[in-house]
């Protein structure tokens, strides 16, 4: 049995159109004028115990959507939702105590109190066991280098401070799934890198699930095996992440160093669906279709008419993927 | 009961970081209850006593009533509202214990704070310094406490209301404006009831609201008889219980319509 399994989910949103005119305005005061808006549009998905999965999509997509449908948060529309045979809707509270969560923008802690008070209080409200809640505690501060800040309030901590904070928070009860919601948005690259690693940490010693939704594709490609791409509420993609990168990698660049560029002097490059990017003095960039061309025919080509003095091929990276499949979706083509 | 307890202190801890702004909250209602006591004093200029208040005692009814009213200001409505409206509702309901129970918690939290570093210090300064009676009995004063109790859960039922009110129309400072203007007047936080005509004075006696700072400040100054006294905090739970149910049923429905914004 899948730990999460998600069938044909829906959610609709009353939204009030926008009236236009103040004089509509003020009617629509009395009398508004609703549109139904379909966030999430029959999702169907399941994921296994210990997986660790990248919900990516463009803003207003349905990722934070189906996040709280997932929590028990929001009511969906249509569609069953299963977390260990349970709906979390009408099991929240036993839910909650399962899951985990850390939102990059909200904070799980008490604003004004030392953040040990906090971690103490999440302690009794989820009725961590001392030995279990100390042992947990002492792994985070030295995974995440918290030893000077938990006695801090958390309104005089930094935002890495803070995030730091928070995604221990969301571990101290060994949840079996846990949902990080832009974890790492606004953080410098160091802090990045230590709450990175402290998830694969985590997925690796205790399994825990975690799906991880964030425009950071670092984030995505580093912490996650499977990604599902969603866009207008739809399923766009949902496989693992290194066959999305086989199956949409379709182009490469190739950038050459060049002791003299004739192309630099008009010259055509004359192999076709070969797109020029960029020629300077002793530099040309390249991008072709590896389905259409092979590599060795361009560097044969080049060298034949030139001094290649350096070369590298760059296959996409997945953010770029991403964008063209979900341009390609907006275009209605997949 | 551990659970409560920690939300109760973390409310407590919340407050006691904002202590320099309490000060100035304890001046306003140091200022109110002054304000009164010289408007009393020039009604009773003139006349020994007013419906069965003497000056002092009436001196008295000003500091309870300054002092209790001076709640409905507070209380978990407005952080509640903000909660929905800055999206942060999120987080408090994916905790482990029901939202109503944290907010509980936190309002009864509140509560003591208010107890100790307002309630009892101001009322016992200004009951000496103007010149007030104190209770009439040591079981009025125990019925006093009884009374203020179950009216802290009829304001939280109501402050929730407020709240909740908040799911739909994503803002509430008109309301909350509105609310503690009403439980001013309506409690006798503001005149005692027994100013508003007879018809209205009896039927405001009988609301739950009567049971904030009317029906207290009245046991504590001895107005009710024995049996009085019991049977009006005997409405009061039955208030409580009813306003209890009747939120509960709103917020099961509010809660299926959260939208939660932003993110």
């Amino acid at each position: 049995m899948m730990q999460i399994e998600v069938n044909h989910l829906v959610k609709e949103y009353k939204r009030k159109r926008d009236p236009g005119t103040l004089l509509k305005a003020l009617g629509s005061m009395f009398r508004p004028d609703y549109e139904i808006f379909r966030a999430v549009d029959d999702i169907n998905l399941g994921i296994e115990k210990g997986e660790a999965v990248g919900y990516v999509g463009p803003n207003g997509s349905g990722k934070s959507t189906t996040i709280k449908m997932l929590s028990g948060v929001l009511t969906p529309t249509a569609g069953t939702i299963k977390i260990d045979g349970l709906e979390p809707r009408k099991n929240r509270m036993k839910i909650n105590k399962r899951t985990g969560v850390v939102f990059g923008n909200r904070s799980v802690l008490w604003w004004d109190v030392p953040v040990m008070e906090s971690y103490r209080v999440l302690q009794k409200l989820y009725e961590i066991p001392e030995k279990t809640f100390r042992d947990n505690l002492e792994e985070f501060i030295d995974l995440l280098d918290m030893e000077r800040i938990i006695q801090v309030p958390e309104r005089q901590l930094s935002l890495g401070q803070k995030m730091k904070c928070n995604i221990a928070a969301a571990f101290l009860h060994n949840p079996e799934i846990v949902y990080l919601d832009e974890p790492t948005i606004g953080l410098d690259s160091e802090s990045k890198l230590k709450i990175r690693r402290f998830i694969q940490k985590m997925n690796e010693d205790r399994h825990t699930t975690f799906i991880v939704t964030s425009h950071d594709f670092q984030d995505i490609e580093s912490l996650c095996q499977r990604i599902i791409l969603i866009n207008h509420g739809k399923i766009v993609i949902d496989d693992k992440i290194g066959a999305v990168r086989k199956n949409f990698t379709k182009k490469k660049q190739i950038t050459f160093d060049l002791a003299d560029n004739p192309w630099s002097k008009g010259k055509e490059f004359a192999i076709p669906d070969v797109r020029v990017l960029d020629v300077g003095e002793t530099n040309l960039v390249l991008e072709y279709d590896v389905e259409k061309t092979d590599s060795m025919e361009i560097m044969n080509y080049v060298s034949a008419s030139s001094d290649i003095q350096d070369v590298s091929i760059n296959g996409q990276d997945i953010e770029s993927i991403i964008r063209e499949i979900v341009k390609k979706d907006n275009q209605g083509e997949v | 009961m551990k659970k409560f307890y920690y939300l109760m202190r973390m409310a407590f801890m919340t407050k006691f970081a904002y202590i320099k702004a309490f000060w100035f909250n304890i001046f306003g209602t140091a200022v109110s209850i002054l304000i009164y006591y010289f408007l009393w004093k020039y009604v009773f200029r003139t006349r020994e006593e007013l419906n069965g208040f003497t000056a002092a005692q009436m001196t008295t009814y000003v500091i309870i009533s300054r002092v209790l009213s001076s709640q409905f200001s507070g209380g978990i409505d407005r952080e509640f509202s903000e909660w929905v409206y800055k999206g942060n509702i999120v987080v408090e309901l994916l905790r482990p214990v029901p939202l109503l129970y944290n907010l509980f918690g936190k309002r009864i939290g509140e509560f003591l704070f208010f107890l100790l570093f307002k309630g009892i210090p101001i009322s016992i300064l200004a009951t000496l310094i103007l010149g007030g009676t104190g209770p009439a009995g040591a079981g009025q004063l125990l019925l006093f406490g009884m009374s203020v109790l179950v009216s802290i859960v009829i304001l939280f039922w109501i402050e929730v209301t407020v709240g909740l009110i908040g799911f739909f129309t994503l803002n509430v400072w008109g309301l909350t404006f509105t609310k503690s203007a009403l439980l001013s007047i309506l409690s006798g936080g503001v005149v005692p009831l027994f100013l508003f005509p007879d018809e209205v004075a009896q039927v405001l006696n009988y609301m739950p609201f009567a049971g904030m700072v009317s029906v207290p400040a009245s046991i504590y100054l001895g107005k009710y008889d024995w049996n009085q006294a019991v049977q009006f905090i005997g409405l009061q739970i039955i208030w409580a219980i009813l306003l209890g149910l009747g939120v509960l049923a709103f917020y099961r429905f509010a809660i299926k319509k959260v939208v939660v914004q932003g993110g």
